[in-house]
């Protein structure tokens, strides 16, 4: 048999407290106090089921009972019966509007005495059998959440291993063939070669930027204040080969702010961006780029081919690219990795932008 | 003083991948140095090797072989009470840069750590690197 619910009796009237406990004993475990005070310590002690009380009360009254055991985590769902002689409409609003379950007036009448209380048991029971519900099926839903995280992670593992050595065969030999038996292969022979070289390199290329941005889903990201102008100044050290290359210019409007970031994920996504406006320009043009703070944006302006509209929300997906690889070279990972980048950190990334205008990249920061 | 050891070097290999394995062949043939490359497919086999008194400068091993695993082979190797295996540096070459298999090699007792590169050009540096220092320049306690 399951054992008997509680319900603790707070009367400071000991004739009322006695028969309220004889009305009750029968169907429940009753427990008595004298004042709110009192009611209070034994209910932090072991929270009860279900609380009747008076509401006048030296020490503390009823609604200071009340106020208590609402602002106790363990005694928050506990149903509250309030038991007044003040019959006014008024005094029943104050009563359920302070938080009551209900507002029993006195005199009252046995059989109803202990209906309320069934009845506000039966709810309390019901909601909390809802609310573990609730917990199980958030419970069940994390655990899948972690094993389908986990079988991602052994997948992108999976993919290092066992798909790169086949494309390490396709480049190697093909260019061992070209370099070994290249005089006889003829020039149609060697195109083929050549031909099997690069998509095996453009594979290669991709698998790598599938596991970074794979390894950027998985990383645990912290926010730390750091100097935004430290962080720009690392990405262009970085590039320093590839500015010179492309003859290009960058110039940092200072000063650049502090900013709650997490350096190295910002450092991809700034790193592609400049990337990115070093090398989409027009046949001739030397790339130049501006890197500016704007409230929480950092924009990084460049004067290359630009982007229509229509195409601007697409090319921040995985593999998007609007040009043949001959035209420019890269797998079209870059923004998709700013965008995961930004969305790690809480923030966004985005773009202004008109086909021969140039564009203008921005990286919102997190509030 | 002269600077090379007095015996030809030699490089073991542990490799399962037969195409890895050939390219890696031709990358020291292209150095110059195919005579000192020696490969095995597995660990029992790596075992068998150096149990006959094969005495390389320094072991090339892949992580992910079918059976005993790399590590398996480098968990083998540094408890061995023979001090000639104990000491012999182990280069990890593996198509993996996962941080987890990147420490746990460091962990186990590895000397380095590289990623198959994808360029054939890479990997004859490699090649070239390797012998040079391992088998050339570097000294190993006598037996």
């Amino acid at each position: 048999m399951p054992p008997r619910e509680r319900v603790l009796v707070v009367e400071d009237n000991p004739d009322l407290r006695a028969y309220a406990e004889r009305l009750l004993g029968g169907s429940y475990a009753v427990e008595t106090a004298e004042d709110g005070a009192e009611a209070l310590e034994i209910a932090r002690r072991n929270p009860p089921d279900l609380v009747l009380t008076d509401v006048v009360m030296p020490r503390l009254d009823g609604f200071g009972l009340l106020r208590e055991l609402r602002r106790d985590e363990r005694t928050r769902a506990v149903p509250v019966l309030m038991l007044s002689a003040r019959a006014e409409e008024s005094s029943r609003v104050e009563g359920l509007e302070s938080g009551a379950d209900d507002y029993i007036v006195k005199p009252f009448s046995a059989k109803e005495l202990v209906a309320r209380v069934a009845s506000n048991l039966r709810l309390s029971r019901a909601r909390k059998e809802m609310r573990d519900a609730l917990e199980r099926r958030v419970e069940e839903r994390t655990a899948q959440l972690a094993s389908a995280l986990r079988e991602i992670e052994s997948f992108a593992y999976t993919v290092a291993h066992d798909l790169r050595a086949p494309v390490r065969a396709m480049t190697g030999f093909s260019q061992a063939l070209l370099e070994d038996f290249g005089d006889r292969l003829g020039e149609e022979g060697r195109d083929y070669a050549r031909r099997i070289l690069s998509a095996g390199r453009r594979m290669d290329g991709m698998i790598s930027d599938l596991l970074d941005y794979s390894r950027l889903s998985r990383e645990p990201i912290e926010l730390v204040e750091a100097d935004l102008e430290g962080v720009v100044l690392d990405v262009l050290r970085d590039l320093e080969g590839v500015v010179a290359e492309r003859r290009g210019v960058v110039e940092v409007e200072k000063p650049l702010p502090r900013a709650r970031v997490h350096a190295p994920t910002l450092r991809r996504a700034l790193e592609n961006l400049v990337a990115n406006a070093l090398k989409f320009t027009a046949e001739g043009v030397e790339p130049r780029v501006r890197i500016r703070a704007e409230g929480r944006r950092l924009w990084v302006e460049d004067n290359g081919i630009g982007i229509a509209k229509e195409h601007q929300e697409r090319i921040f997906g995985v593999f998007e690219r609007l040009h043949r690889p001959e035209a420019y070279p890269g797998t079209g990972i870059g923004l998709a990795i700013v965008r995961k980048a930004m969305e790690r950190m809480g923030g966004r990334a985005g773009v202004e932008s008109e086909p021969g205008r140039g564009s203008r990249f921005y990286l919102e920061l997190p509030p | 003083m002269t600077r090379r050891a007095s015996r030809p070097p030699c490089i073991l290999s542990i490799e399962d991948d037969p195409n890895d394995q050939e390219l890696l062949r031709r990358a020291f043939r292209k150095a110059g140095q195919g005579d000192v490359l020696r490969v095995v497919s597995s660990v029992a086999e790596a075992r068998e090797a150096l149990g006959v008194r094969l005495s390389p400068c320094a072991a090339l091993l892949d992580l992910k072989l079918r059976g005993e695993s790399g590590f398996d082979f480098l968990g083998w190797l540094r408890s061995s009470p023979d001090a000639r295996l104990c000491r012999l540096p182990v280069l990890v070459l593996t198509s993996s840069a996962e941080e987890g298999d990147l420490s746990r090699s460091y962990a186990l007792g590895a000397n380095g750590f590289f990623v198959k590169p994808g360029d054939f050009g890479e990997l004859l540096e490699l090649a070239k690197t390797v012998v040079e220092h391992w088998g050339i320049f570097n000294r190993l306690p006598a037996a």
